[in-house]
């Protein structure tokens, strides 16, 4: 049986670091704007279940995923590769083939370079990858066009007015976390999908 | 007399001289037209919440927000 959200959540697995959080903010951005809601592992606080429990039962609620494999690559410090967002992109794929109630589930993969993902799991050759090349106006097109595609939906932005809207966002966002007494960093996943969609509901 | 005649032929052109009803219609008229165009376009869509508790009270958020908007140029 469908989660009752099913057809409006997209799933995000992609590195929670530094470097890609302005990625990050602008994937979530454009999907709220896109008239979705975004979900990731990073918004529940319950601490009692387990990771991969949470992340099986937010890949089974959403019909669309967006994969980010571009920080696919040696730790630094261990010398050892990435391997989070591979398997969950595998968990997914395994719910679309195994689950007849998310036959229809939609992917967007993206990766630093074109056909780099060969190198690594080829085994998903033949599915559609694509590049953001770190660059969230770039990132934004592919989201918002992707979800245009799958959903069928007419209803939906175009890609530059959407990011005409993330810059004005993003630049209203400290000011906002000032009058919240709190620095960006503090804002929850939660936070900052609910910020983005009572901004993006005011006069603009 | 004369404005009698010119009530005629305004008539018979079919122009009618109350402006207030010329405007009123033809205003209502583009705004219902162009209401109907958006619709057929679909460029409304609903902006949705998420479903997880925030870690800040929802209000303060949209106090925030607010204030930061009344600040806007």
């Amino acid at each position: 049986m469908r989660h009752p959200e099913y057809e409006q959540n997209v799933f995000i697995n992609c590195p929670f670091d530094d470097d890609y959080a302005p990625l990050f903010e602008s994937i979530v951005f454009a999907i709220n704007d896109a008239g979705f809601r975004a979900k990731c592992a990073r918004e529940r606080l319950d601490s009692s279940q387990v990771r991969l429990q949470k992340i099986v039962e937010l890949i089974s609620s959403s019909r669309y995923s967006i994969h980010d494999l571009s920080r696919t690559m040696l730790d630094a410090t261990n010398a050892l590769p990435r391997f989070n967002m591979p398997l969950e992109l595998g968990i997914d794929i395994g719910c679309k083939a195994f689950n007849p109630d998310c036959a229809e589930k939609s992917f967007l993969i993206f990766d630093s370079e074109q056909y780099r993902f060969q190198k690594f799991v080829s085994d998903i050759s033949g599915q559609d990858i694509h590049q953001h090349g770190n660059n969230a106006k770039l990132a934004v097109t592919r989201v918002r066009d992707w979800l245009r595609t799958e959903s069928g939906r007419i209803d939906m932005p175009g890609g530059a007015a959407i990011y005409d809207r993330y810059e004005r966002f993003r630049a209203e966002l400290p000011a906002i976390c000032s009058a919240l007494k709190l620095d960006f960093g503090q804002l929850t996943f939660a936070d900052l999908s609910y910020t983005i969609a009572r901004w993006l509901k005011t006069p603009q | 007399m004369a404005k009698n005649q010119a009530a005629a032929t305004a008539n018979d052109k079919g122009i009618t001289r109350d402006r207030s009803k010329v405007r009123g219609s033809s205003l209502s008229g583009k705004l219902k037209d162009k209401d109907s165009s958006s619709r057929s376009k679909g460029t409304r869509r609903e902006i949705l919440f998420p479903t997880e508790p925030t870690s800040i009270p929802r209000e303060e958020i949209d106090r925030a927000i607010e204030l930061v908007i009344s600040r806007r140029k």
